[in-house]
């Protein structure tokens, strides 16, 4: 894979975490997930409330 | 289905030491949020593209997220059932407001907007057993619940008189959650019963 596709790799995959990180902090501070199924919400998701 | 997908993707990021493997419940769950957004949001465009809404469409998901984000409210047991509710009820709704010009009178609407909003004001928030909320926690969602259902009403009542394409999306977005609401409720009570039937015999 070239030095460019690596790093485009790179930025995807931090995009994608940041993204799940920013729903966790939403989940974090409301009543419910929204849309569709609500799972068993992990303990560590404390650290994410305000 | 959702979730699979995004235990499979959170796998594939510890696998390549992009995530540590004690935070893996933590991105399921944080994946399974993503990507259960993106695809009922993708259901809501199709369809407001399909049924020429789309503007509409848009108001009504983030009207409705920012309501259901802190009045909450039903929650089907499984993945798939909820995925059936979730896109049948985006389907009704769109449908709804494409339509509401035709069948919904002004008293209609003042009738319609008033009864949802009280349910709303009556069982808001409503937890769930997978996420319960502390005391502080319930009353703080509750004043922000309050907060976001006034708002909405004064711009879907300013919204009728002047910019229809912004009320009918909002009051579809009320009634919406005030059904999951009573739903919620009414699941809730089902479920204290049998437990306390059970718990008697």
């Amino acid at each position: 894979m070239s030095k460019s596709n690596k790093g485009i790799k790179e930025k995807l995959i931090k995009g994608i975490i940041s993204c799940a990180e920013k729903s966790l902090k939403t989940n974090a501070n409301s009543t419910t997930s929204g849309w569709g199924f609500q799972p068993e919400v992990p303990a560590k998701i404390k650290n994410f409330k305000k | 289905m959702i979730y699979k997908t995004a235990k499979v993707i959170a796998s594939l990021l510890i696998k390549h030491n992009y995530l540590v493997d004690d935070d893996r419940d933590l991105f399921e769950y944080g994946f399974f949020l993503v990507l259960s957004q993106l695809i009922y949001s993708s259901i809501c465009l199709i369809l407001g593209l399909f049924l020429g809404c789309i503007l509409e469409c848009i108001i009504f998901y983030i009207a409705f997220n920012l309501l259901r984000k802190y009045s909450g409210g039903f929650h089907a047991s499984t993945e798939l059932r909820c995925f059936i509710i979730s896109t049948l009820s985006i389907f009704c709704s769109v449908v709804f407001i494409s339509k509401m010009n035709f069948f919904v009178s002004d008293i209609g609407f003042s009738i319609l907007l008033f009864i949802t909003s009280m349910v709303i004001v009556v069982f808001s928030p409503l937890d769930t057993k997978e996420k319960p909320l502390s005391k502080d926690e319930r009353k703080k969602y509750r004043k922000y619940s309050l907060i976001v259902l006034g708002i909405m009403l004064i711009v879907c009542i300013v919204g009728f008189c002047y910019v229809k394409v912004l009320a009918y999306p909002i009051l579809t977005a009320i009634i919406l959650e005030s059904i999951f609401l009573l739903l919620g409720k009414l699941k809730k009570i089902y479920l204290i019963n049998r437990s306390k039937s059970l718990t008697t015999q």
